[in-house]
């Protein structure tokens, strides 16, 4: 893949609070290619979080130079998809609406965001529920309409901060299952923040692995799995080989004992 | 009628006869007392003597009791208006919440019945005076309620405004005003009754209208019967106006007891076949 990056991350460092702080990322350099879904794989309060929120110009790096299409990152850039672990939906709006928002904040609201915005619901088996307040919908409903609403205006890049982190095992496989397909669609660019080596693996074209605070990148792997994926891929021998690899990197860094 | 339905009713019965139940029982307590003991009517005239008082001059009483309530409802809108502009004001910039917040408080630890005086020489005799002491009264529990509820936006939701490149009238308009909501709505109605208590206070002080001089001529004359009459309507007057703004907060929060949102059929229709084509072909 010789793409300019779209991404540029050159020894990029976060320490919040002063010298004497807490130092979160310490020299991350790390491109990242149009197209690609990219994981952060990493421990608890290793930077991941810290690491997304400079891409998306909510927090500035405090050395080092991040860029994005070729532009330093001062403030959020336009047309970014996001999605939290938290689903931060606003509970006043009905479900249509909360996907919707994207555009009112862009500017205004026109039929074509409506109908982009049903066939998104649609397409995650949500087009019963467009007037439903949040309240009224379960935990992995909540995140699917987050996700809607940062694909609404097809952002060629979207963040993820561990948005099923707070789901059951079973609506966390199917969300994988949509967001997947949902990628497939679009090919966008992803950055993807989560701790589960599965749920990388099974999304990515590559994993970045981070160490334990200051994070950094220790391994940087692309997969060489189907381009279509199947859940049960993750029974398959190549998948196993790069699970254990993973494995093995937090082991090495004393996260896991046994 | 469903099961459902019927428990419904059942519960919408049951929580207007428990307080009527407990006002009765107020009621009988109150004339049993009087009768027992005996009390003299110009301490405490029987609950039957204040009716009696209520239906020789209904017209009179109900004249005096608009004056009260316009008064508290224009010292009200008032502060609701003025006090959630300032609530804007400071939670919007640092700056000012500095300058003016503490300044704020300090004008507010004074005691609005020893302004009251001062009003009279600023704005006469009329009903202005009482408008404003109303007002004074009212205006703080608005604005720290206001205050508090723009303030507690989930840091996330913040973020998200901030990636979506929100302007500051958006996200006040779209997320704090309606994050907000609960808390102005608890503040408001603490005002209301303050609003209330604001307009008596001010009649005290001069007036020639309203339950507040009723009270205050009844009591120079011993008219024991007719200060409770006055204070019968007024807690009558509390009640409602509180009603009136739990009303408003229901109709202003539907999200809070709906599970989904009221929308014209047409649009629902609109939709349904949008979807279903859109279905069909998907499937194609
Ligand atoms: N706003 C902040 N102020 C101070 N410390 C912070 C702040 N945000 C994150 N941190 C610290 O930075 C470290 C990395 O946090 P984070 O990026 O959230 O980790 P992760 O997402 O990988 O779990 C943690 O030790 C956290 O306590
Ligand atoms: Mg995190």
């Amino acid at each position: 893949m010789l793409a300019v990056p779209l991404i540029a991350a050159q020894r990029v460092s976060k320490q919040f609070g002063g010298p004497t702080g807490v130092l979160a990322l310490d020299g991350v350099t790390l491109d990242i290619r149009p197209g690609e879904f990219v994981s952060l794989l990493g421990p608890s309060g290793c930077g991941k979080s810290t690491f997304l929120r400079c891409l998306a110009g909510l927090e500035k790096p405090t050395g080092g130079a991040l860029t994005l299409a070729g532009a330093p990152i001062a403030r959020p850039p336009e047309q970014l998809g996001i999605a939290l672990q938290r689903d931060a939906l606003l509970e006043w709006l009905d479900v249509l609406d909360n996907v919707l928002l994207p555009a009112d904040f862009g500017g205004r609201v026109q039929q074509k965001h409506v109908d982009r915005a049903m066939e998104l619901l649609r397409m995650v088996g949500l087009g019963e529920f467009l007037h439903h307040y949040p309240r009224a919908l379960s935990g992995g409903m909540r995140q699917r309409v987050a996700i809607c609403r940062a694909l609404l205006l097809d952002p060629p890049l979207l963040l993820m901060d561990e948005p099923f982190g707070a789901l059951d095992a079973l609506t966390r496989d199917q969300l994988n299952v949509d967001l997947h397909r949902l990628w497939l669609a679009r090919r966008m660019t992803v950055v993807f923040v989560t701790h589960s080596i599965v749920e990388a693996l099974f999304l990515s074209t590559r994993v970045v692995v981070f160490s334990p605070r200051p994070g950094r990148p220790v391994d940087d792997v692309v997969l060489d799995l189907p381009e279509h994926r199947l859940l049960a891929m993750r029974e398959t021998p190549e998948f196993g080989v790069y699970a254990r690899r993973m494995r093995a990197q937090f082991e090495a860094m004393g996260l896991i004992h046994e | 009628m469903s099961a459902t339905e019927t428990r419904a009713t059942a519960a919408r019965w049951r929580s207007l006869m428990l307080p009527a139940c407990g006002g009765l029982a107020f009621l009988v307590t109150w004339d049993l007392v009087v009768r027992l003991l005996q009390v003299p009517a110009y301490l405490i005239p029987a609950p039957l003597a204040v009716w009696t008082e209520l239906a020789s001059f209904p017209l009179w009483f109900a004249q005096q009791t608009l004056y009260t309530a316009a008064v508290a409802l224009a010292g009200f809108v008032s502060a609701a208006v003025l006090g959630f502009l300032f609530a804007v004001v400071i939670t919007e910039s640092r700056l000012l919440d500095r300058l003016f917040f503490p300044l704020f408080v300090a004008l507010n630890s004074v005691p609005k019945v020893a302004i009251a005086p001062l009003f009279l020489i600023w704005f006469g005799t009329g009903s202005l005076p009482k408008v404003a002491i109303s007002f004074l009264v009212a205006v703080f529990a608005v604005v720290i309620d206001s205050a508090l509820g723009l303030r507690s936006v989930h840091p996330d939701v913040l973020d998200l405004a901030k990636a979506l490149r929100g302007s500051r009238l958006k996200v006040l308009l779209r997320v704090k005003l309606f994050a907000a909501m609960p808390s102005i709505f608890a503040g408001l109605k603490v005002a209301m009754s303050l609003a209330l208590v604001g307009a008596i206070v001010g009649e005290f002080v001069s007036s020639q209208n309203g339950l507040g001089q009723v009270i205050l001529s009844a009591q120079g004359t011993f008219d024991t019967a007719r200060v409770f009459a006055a204070l019968a309507i007024l807690a009558v007057l509390g009640v409602a106006m509180i009603g009136a703004v739990d009303l408003a907060e229901r109709w202003a929060m539907p999200w809070q007891h709906a599970t989904v949102r009221r929308v014209k059929p047409a649009r629902r229709q609109a939709e349904a076949a949008w979807q279903a084509a859109s279905e069909r072909g998907a499937m194609r």
